[in-house]
């Protein structure tokens, strides 16, 4: 698709060519929009580099900050920009790409060859995410749900979507400095930071979608948890867990993230019936528990045994995932707690649903 | 009417389909009924798929980008379980 539209001409702004008239031109910044967006997160996601890369090869400006009724096909002049307070679909979307673009070059720094440098390359990045962050609209700046009692479901939605995309960047940058030798305490403080509101994040989004919750009646906003942004979460949260000693993570961060966990893991149980990625992700936390928790081992595995054969019998289509799901998690999961550098461990984990 | 538009019509329907289910509207009519409305989306990404196949998606022309963007959407949402894409 990227190549396609390459070929189209869309990664040129449409004020350079005079035959496109100002309704398509701006369609256009917003389709290439959307285009830089999807590469960049299924980079992302996929954990290979994007097709995209510089800012350089590309001049097309953001789409305008503007509703649909602002204009039409017989525009002569497109207006400006809406204030910031207004908030429109576009506003969240220019928000999610500027921290995109800085999650770009974190992802890049991942893959290059050359060394990096902590204090240059990684202490930079960050202080660039913490800067976008802060000077995101104040329409979307992440606000708790009791403050948030009279906006629209999908509002709330966007604002949270922002906030995990932002902690995500966190997570993956200073991921592989948990273990690193010397000890970097401002990294573990921040994996572990970003991955407790992830799944705090997680927690209140489930139980404000239950019926009678802020959020019950946008239902497909809140079902899209994005499971895969709480599995890297759980497993950082882990590595801190398991790789760090007393003095860099202290016994109540400790506490708290092994209670996030459990909740997390009652959450997918809820869900595990309906998705096989929540199935898997349900395993895969089991076992996290498992190694966290040693003594609460043994109680964890027979519950588990317990509910998984009830839903074996009623869907057909479960129980392969479910029997085979165990042991293949583990021999994936067994690389993870040594501490591995790879960062291809979290689209290894959700490369299975590709085998349907 | 250029047929890659068409196959944008489709793959909203397909969207809009699933979208409707998740809302609960409909709830209350007859499960035969929402039944055949689900059946109907995967029938909708199909006949958008084979507008794509029939305007040679490879070739770059008008609509094209939106109709491939919508239709990896409707793909998307077909399920709960998305594989491994946007957010």
């Amino acid at each position: 698709m990227t190549r396609q539209a390459l070929r189209l001409g869309y990664h040129r702004d449409p004020k350079h060519f005079p035959h496109i008239s100002v309704f398509d031109g701006e369609m256009r910044r917003r389709t290439w929009f959307m285009i830089t967006e999807f590469d960049s997160l299924t980079a992302f996601q996929l954990g290979l580099p994007a097709n995209l890369h510089t800012d350089d090869e590309w001049d097309t400006a953001h789409p305008r900050s503007l509703h649909d009724f602002d204009f039409d096909e017989s525009t002569i002049e497109l207006p400006a920009n809406r204030s910031e307070l207004d908030p429109t679909l576009i506003q969240f979307f220019t928000a999610k790409a500027n921290i995109m673009k800085v999650q770009k070059k974190l992802l890049h720094q991942q893959f290059t060859s050359r060394s990096i440098s902590y204090d240059n390359d990684v202490l930079r990045l960050d202080a660039e995410l913490e800067h976008v962050h802060n000077n995101t609209p104040e329409a979307l700046k992440f606000k708790s749900m009791s403050q948030s009692f009279s906006d629209p479901g999908w509002l709330v939605m966007y604002r949270y979507t922002c906030n995990v995309v932002y902690l995500k960047a966190i997570c993956v940058l200073h991921r592989n400095y948990i273990t690193a030798v010397p000890r970097r305490q401002y990294s573990i403080d921040r994996c572990a930071q970003a991955g407790m509101q992830v799944l705090t994040h997680q927690e209140t989004i489930y139980n404000e979608s239950k019926p009678g919750g802020q959020l019950s009646r946008d239902l497909w906003f809140s079902k899209s948890l994005h499971l895969s942004n709480c599995l890297l979460a759980a497993v950082i949260l882990c590595q801190v867990i398991l790789l760090t000693n007393e003095e860099e993570c202290n016994a109540d961060t400790r506490t708290e993230i092994i209670r996030l966990l459990r909740t997390t893991l009652d959450i997918t149980e809820h869900m595990k019936e309906e998705s096989r990625e929540a199935a898997r992700f349900n395993s895969a936390l089991e076992l996290i528990l498992k190694k966290v928790e040693p003594s609460r081992a043994s109680d964890e595995t027979s519950q588990a045994t317990a509910t998984n054969s009830a839903p074996a019998q009623s869907r057909p289509a479960a129980p392969t995932l479910i029997a085979n799901g165990t042991p293949s998690v583990r021999s994936e999961f067994d690389g993870l707690f040594n501490g591995s550098d790879d960062i291809n461990w979290v689209s290894q984990l959700l490369r299975c649903r590709y085998f349907r | 009417m250029p047929v890659l538009w068409i196959a944008q019509l489709f793959s909203i329907f397909s969207i809009s389909t699933v979208l409707k289910d998740t809302t609960g509207a409909f709830n209350g009519k007859s499960k035969h009924w929402s039944d055949e409305i689900l059946q109907s989306r995967g029938a909708f990404t199909t006949a958008a798929a084979q507008c794509l196949v029939l305007a040679d998606y490879t070739k770059p022309q008008k609509f094209l980008i939106e109709a491939l963007f919508l239709y990896c959407q409707s793909k998307g949402m077909a399920s709960f379980d998305p594989a491994g894409e946007v957010s």
